[in-house]
C-alpha cells in the first residue's frame, strides 16, 4: 500500500484491518508494539512468524523490515531513528478520563520519546521502588528493623526527583503545544499541571527527605511506597474545568487528540526527527465543527494517516484508500 | 540418549557454569575429549587445587592462600586507606589502574531486599571493626554504580561518618578515549552534575 504526502484517509468497515495497518507502521518505526509488551501476540494463530516491511522517505530512502517469530527475534535491521511515529487510538480517551496511572503512562511515553535518556532514568527509579517496597515488606514481616528502609529513602529521593524533573520539562513543553492547539480550536484555556507526592519543595533535599521519612509509618502498614513519581498526578484543565471529571466525552476525545498532536510536535522540536502521525478513528464522536478543526490541524503536517469507517464526503479533496473485502486483513 | 553417559555428565556439569549454555557446554566437552590426556588432567587438577587451596582473607575477605591475602600481607601498602568493593574480581579491576596503594575490603555483594540481602548478610560489621582497630583514615566505597551499589554506599556512609573516618565514593563519569557525542545520556548527565572545577 502506498501513502502520499499530506493527509491519507484509509476508509473501510470494521474488521477490514485499518487498525492493523496503523499498528504495523507504528511497530516498524518504533520497534515495539503500541499496546502489548508481548511480541508473540502479533503473530496470527497457526502461523510461525509475522513480517512487516516498509519503505520511508526521509530525504533518502529508508527500508525497514521486521520479523517476529515465536522464538522472539524481532529486528532484522538496525534501528534507524530518523523517523518517529505517534499513534492516536480511540482508547487514548482513557488518558483523560481514566485514573492517574493512565496519565502517568502517557507522560512517561512522551518523556521517553522527547528526552533522551529518560527510559534509563525511569527504569532505575522502578528498580529503586521495587527494592524499597521489598524492604518495607520485610520490615512489616518483622524480619528487619526500620533502618533497612532508611538507606533507600535517599535513593528514592535522588532517582525520584530526577524522574520528576524530566517529567516537568516534558509537561512544560506539552502544555505549550496543547494550549496553542486548544486556542486554535476555540476550546478555551488548556492547562497541564503536575502534582508530585514529593511536594512543592522537591528541589529541597532536606525538606523532601523529611517528608519521605514521615511516610514510613504508613508505608509499613500498607506495605508499599506511598511517595514518589509513581504516585504523582497530572491534572488536565480545559476552560477551567478538570478534564477528567468535568468535561464531556467529546471534549475528552479532543483533549486526547491534542495530547498526541502536541507529543508529535514536541518530539519534532526536540529531536529533529520527522514525525509520522497515525490517527486511528480520530473523527468519530466529534461534531462537524470539531472534525473540521482536527482535519485543519492535520493539514499542517507533512504526512498523516487517518482511518475512518465513514466515507467522509466533506473531505473529498483528500487522498483516500478504500479497504475492501479481501484487502487489508 | 544423545551422548554416552560420561559425556552427558560432562556436558551437564559444564552447562552449570555462568555464561555457558547447552551448545557451548557441548563444544567444550568435545574439545576436552580431543586434547591430550595430560592437558585434561592438568585442568581438572587446577580446579581441584584452586578449590582446596584458596581461602578467604581473614581481614578483607579477598581470595587468599592462607590467613591473609597478598594485598594485606604487602607491607608497602597503606593500611589506613581502604577500598570497599562488592566482589573479589572488583579488586582486580581497581588494581589494574595502578592508582591505588591501600588495602581492600570485600563485602560479598550489595544490599538488595529483592534477593534477601541486607547489611547482616554482608561483611559490614567486619569493616566497622577494621575501622576501629586498624586506625583507618579513609574509606573509598567502590561498589557498582547500580541501584544496589548506591544503596550500600549510602548505608556505609551513615555508619562511617559518626566514627570520624572520611568516606568517599568513586565518581561516575565518561569513558576515556570516547567521544562526547557517543556517550549515553544518563552517564553524560551525571558527569555534568559531578563536574569538577578547573
Amino acid at each position: 500500500m502506498e501513502m502520499r504526502p499530506g493527509i491519507n484517509v484509509v476508509i473501510g468497515d470494521n474488521g477490514r484491518g485499518k487498525t492493523n495497518l496503523l499498528e504495523a507502521v507504528y511497530l516498524l518505526l518504533q520497534g515495539r508494539p503500541n499496546r502489548t509488551a508481548d511480541f508473540e501476540e502479533l503473530i496470527m494463530h497457526g502461523q510461525n512468524e509475522a513480517v512487516v516491511e516498509g519503505s520511508f522517505d526521509a530525504g533518502r530512502e529508508i527500508k525497514k523490515r521486521m520479523v517476529i517469530t515465536r522464538e522472539g527475534s524481532h529486528r532484522a535491521k538496525r534501528e534507524t531513528r530518523e523517523i518517529q511515529a505517534v499513534l492516536f487510538q480511540p482508547d487514548d480517551i482513557w488518558m483523560v478520563k481514566g485514573p492517574p496511572e493512565t496519565r502517568r503512562k502517557c507522560l512517561d511515553e512522551a518523556s521517553t520519546d522527547v528526552k533522551r535518556g529518560y527510559r534509563e532514568v525511569a527504569r532505575e527509579y522502578q528498580r529503586v521502588l521495587r527494592q524499597r517496597n521489598e524492604a518495607i515488606r520485610s520490615v512489616r514481616r518483622g524480619e528487619r528493623d526500620r533502618g533497612y528502609i532508611k538507606g533507600w529513602n535517599k535513593l528514592l529521593y535522588r532517582h525520584g526527583s530526577e524522574v520528576i524533573g524530566e517529567r516537568l520539562e516534558t509537561v512544560k513543553e506539552m502544555n505549550r503545544e496543547m494550549s496553542d492547539i486548544a486556542e486554535r480550536w476555540g476550546q478555551g484555556r488548556l492547562e497541564l499541571k503536575y502534582y508530585t507526592t514529593m511536594g512543592e519543595d522537591v528541589g529541597d533535599e532536606k525538606k523532601t527527605m523529611e517528608k519521605i521519612a514521615g511516610m514510613e509509618e504508613a508505608e509499613i502498614r500498607r506495605g508499599v511506597s506511598l511517595i514518589g513519581p509513581h504516585r504523582d498526578e497530572l491534572v488536565i484543565r480545559l476552560a477551567g474545568r478538570n478534564a477528567r471529571r468535568e468535561c464531556s466525552q467529546g471534549e475528552q476525545k479532543l483533549v486526547a487528540i491534542m495530547w498526541r498532536l502536541a507529543q508529535a510536535k514536541t518530539i519534532a522540536g526536540n529531536t529533529g526527527r520527522k514525525t509520522l502521525l497515525l490517527m486511528d478513528d480520530c473523527l468519530s464522536e466529534l461534531d462537524e465543527e470539531n472534525r473540521a478543526r482536527v482535519m485543519a490541524e492535520l493539514r499542517r503536517w507533512k504526512q498523516v494517516v487517518v482511518t475512518s469507517t465513514d466515507d467522509l464526503p466533506e473531505f473529498d479533496h483528500l487522498y483516500k484508500v478504500f479497504l475492501g473485502q479481501g484487502e487489508g486483513r | 540418549m544423545l551422548y554416552t553417559p560420561p559425556i552427558a555428565r560432562l556436558v551437564e556439569e559444564l552447562s552449570k557454569l555462568p555464561g555457558v549454555g547447552q551448545k557451548t557446554a557441548q563444544r567444550l566437552a568435545f574439545h576436552l575429549l580431543k586434547i591430550p590426556g595430560e592437558e585434561a588432567r592438568s585442568l581438572a587438577d587446577a580446579i581441584i587445587e584452586a578449590r582446596e587451596r584458596v581461602t578467604f582473607c581473614s581481614r578483607c575477605f579477598n581470595f587468599a592462600q592462607g590467613e591473609l591475602c597478598d594485598y594485606c600481607m604487602d607491607s608497602r601498602r597503606d593500611p589506613t586507606l581502604v577500598c570497599v568493593v562488592e566482589r573479589p574480581q572488583d579488586i582486580v579491576a581497581v588494581e589494574r589502574t595502578g592508582e591505588f596503594r591501600g588495602l581492600y575490603h570485600v563485602l560479598g555483594g550489595a544490599i538488595s531486599p529483592i534477593d534477601g540481602i541486607g547489611p547482616e548478610e554482608l561483611k559490614i560489621r567486619e569493616l566497622l571493626e577494621r575501622v576501629r582497630k586498624d586506625g583507618v583514615r579513609e574509606i573509598i566505597v567502590a561498589t557498582n554504580p547500580r541501584v544496589e551499589g548506591e544503596a550500600t554506599a549510602i548505608y556505609l556512609a551513615d555508619l562511617l561518618k559518626p566514627l570520624g573516618v572520611r568516606a568517599t565514593r568513586i565518581a561516575s563519569g565518561l569513558p576515556v578515549g570516547g567521544d562526547l557525542e557517543y556517550a549515553d545520556e544518563v552517564t553524560l548527565g551525571r558527569a555534568l552534575k559531578g563536574r569538577l572545577d578547573l
